[in-house]
């Protein structure tokens, strides 16, 4: 009895157990990185072809009277931005390419990887490649379209 | 039989005195476990500084380092540093985790070290920092992190609040605890915080979240009288004829004053005491607003005041009196408040303020034993649990508790 009491006594003085409200706090910050590619166009020959950006990521390739030759023009794809990058679709617009006429894309093909800027492979360089067939001088033009994705979300 | 009877009058008278002298100690140490809804502040209390808050490491998985916590073994392994066929940050980070990861388990990663992720803790230990740097979608990295009551003393965690202002673009995830998770006394328990970046990630643009946890750990407290003292205006009570310890602030004219809030200070010795908050007066000449404020973590129970022309109090026999319960203006059985306010009208002419406070707060880090000493004779009841904690060199000092 006396130490219930006693027991009692000590409780209403308050001594016991409580607690104190404790926080962890987890603040976070996310800064995303980017992706920038550049599309630059090359060295083209012979004089009849000439190549330049249109729209982003697009080269516009002209012909003018030429005749049954292969053209070529160059171009360099770079990577200024934070992020790997990799092509995933390189689409020759043909509906104005005359038939017969061959186009085609060489050096950089789709999933091409292309680094994040600074490093020693952030760009790429390709070939546009046309061969106009034996059938007389032709005028036209056509574009070439690249898309890009971030390396990690390229789809096969 | 008569012997008997003796033998048990003795045994009884003894039993009295050795409760007695218990009383006695306990009610002049003073030593309590108290409760507060608030949080201690680093830089309240300096001692606190640095050892108070729960928090006891943090480990990103993204930082270039496998990070090895000597309970658990290595946290994160896979952040071995560098990256497999591309390496943006060196040492500084890893190939990026696309999954999140379970601590000391592997977790797929991209061959490609692009982003990174540092997690660092604040030096109270309440806070921790989480930086994703270069993140793309799908960049998946993890933040693991211990938690422990202060003192290791037992302790619920009693809410998880994720703030994610930004879902389209990040989705943030708790794993490794929840809500109502009991932290064992002398115990540790692991989280950890999943970052997935969506699709909708805008480049280059700065997204923040937030996880708040709260826990309410049973700790030691103590509680004790507290008086204001206004230091060239303070007069102890020992000065007044008094036995009890106190200050009476006056004489105040009008004008805004702030004293401090001394508890336990014996003898009016503030060296003695502990600084639990402040008081401040306004006083135009006819009301005095005198308002009671307790630093973080701290809370008072009730308070007493005494604002008058007179240096002190009268009972009602018109003798002056130091006794709390007999200040005019009372406010008892207050829900631990942080702070308290009162307004006194009528007054005029210089005045003096008596101000009391039943205070609790933390006792400072350390010596846990002082608390667990009181808390396990009351609880005496619990003491096969008590056993079962183990670890009696980390959180019990097994020489103190002979002298039980």
């Amino acid at each position: 009895m006396l130490s219930i009491a006693l027991l009692l006594s000590l409780c209403v003085m308050g001594i016991g157990y409580a607690g104190w409200m404790d926080t962890a706090d987890i603040n976070g910050t996310m800064q995303t990185g980017y992706i920038e590619v550049v599309l630059s166009p090359g060295a083209c020959s012979p004089n009849n072809i000439s190549c330049s950006v249109g729209a982003p990521h697009t080269l516009q390739i002209t012909l003018t009277e030429a005749e049954p030759d292969t053209y070529t023009c160059g171009f360099t794809i770079t990577n200024t931005g934070t992020l790997p990058v990799k092509i995933q679709s390189i689409d020759i617009d043909t509906s104005s390419v005359p038939g017969g006429v061959d186009v085609s894309v060489t050096g950089v093909v789709k999933g091409t990887q292309i680094e994040q800027a600074g490093e020693e492979d952030d760009s790429a360089e390709g070939m546009v490649f046309v061969v106009v067939p034996e059938n007389g001088s032709v005028s036209f033009s056509f574009d070439v379209i690249f898309s890009f994705v971030q390396w990690n979300l390229y789809e096969e | 039989m008569m012997l008997r009877g003796l033998s048990r009058q003795a045994r009884l008278g003894r039993w009295l005195i050795i409760s007695m002298v218990v009383v006695v100690a306990l009610g002049s140490l003073g030593v309590a476990y108290g409760y507060s809804s608030g949080t201690l502040q680093a830089g309240d209390m300096m001692a606190m500084a640095c050892t108070t808050g729960p928090l006891k490491w943090v480990v990103s998985n993204d930082d270039g380092k496998v990070t090895n916590i000597c309970s658990y073994g290595d946290i994160d392994p896979g952040d071995n540093g560098g990256g497999t066929n591309y390496d943006n940050w060196g040492g500084q980070s890893s190939d990026d985790p696309s999954e999140p990861q379970t601590r000391g388990v592997v977790c797929a990663r991209y061959d490609k070290d692009v982003a990174r992720t540092t997690a660092w803790m604040s030096c109270d230990r309440k806070e921790i920092t989480v930086l994703l740097e270069n993140a793309y979608p799908c960049y998946y990295p993890t933040v693991f992190f211990g938690l422990k009551c202060p003192d290791s003393n037992p302790g619920t965690i009693t809410s998880i609040v994720i703030d994610n202002p930004y879902p389209d673009a990040l989705t943030v995830t708790i794993s490794g605890i929840y809500e109502g998770q009991t932290i064992p006394k002398c115990g540790e328990i692991t989280g950890a915080v999943h970052v997935h970046v969506e699709q909708a990630a805008a480049q280059n643009t700065f997204y923040t979240f937030n996880v708040l946890i709260t826990i309410d750990c049973t700790t030691c407290g103590k509680c004790d009288t507290a008086y204001a003292y206004g230091e060239e205006y303070a007069t102890c009570f020992l000065d007044c004829g008094f036995s009890n310890w106190g200050w009476t602030n006056g004489p105040l004219g009008p004008g805004s004053y702030e004293f401090e809030l001394w508890a336990g200070a014996a003898q009016c010795d503030t060296s003695k005491g502990t600084l639990v908050g402040w008081l401040s007066v306004d006083y135009d000449g006819s009301t005095a607003i005198v308002t009671y404020n307790v630093y973080e973590g701290n809370y008072m129970t009730a308070t007493h005041l005494y604002v008058g022309n007179d240096r002190l109090p009268k009972n009602n026999k018109d003798i002056e009196t130091v006794a709390p319960g007999q200040y005019p203006y009372k406010h008892d059985g207050l829900n631990n408040v942080t702070t308290d306010s009162y307004t006194v009208t009528g007054l005029s002419g210089d005045i003096y303020v008596v101000a009391h406070a039943d205070v609790c707060w933390r006792v400072n880090g350390g010596n846990s034993w002082n608390c667990w000493s009181w808390g396990s004779s009351w609880n005496y009841w619990s003491w096969g649990n008590l056993w079962n904690y183990g670890s009696w060199g980390h959180c019990w000092q097994w020489g103190h508790w002979n002298w039980w």
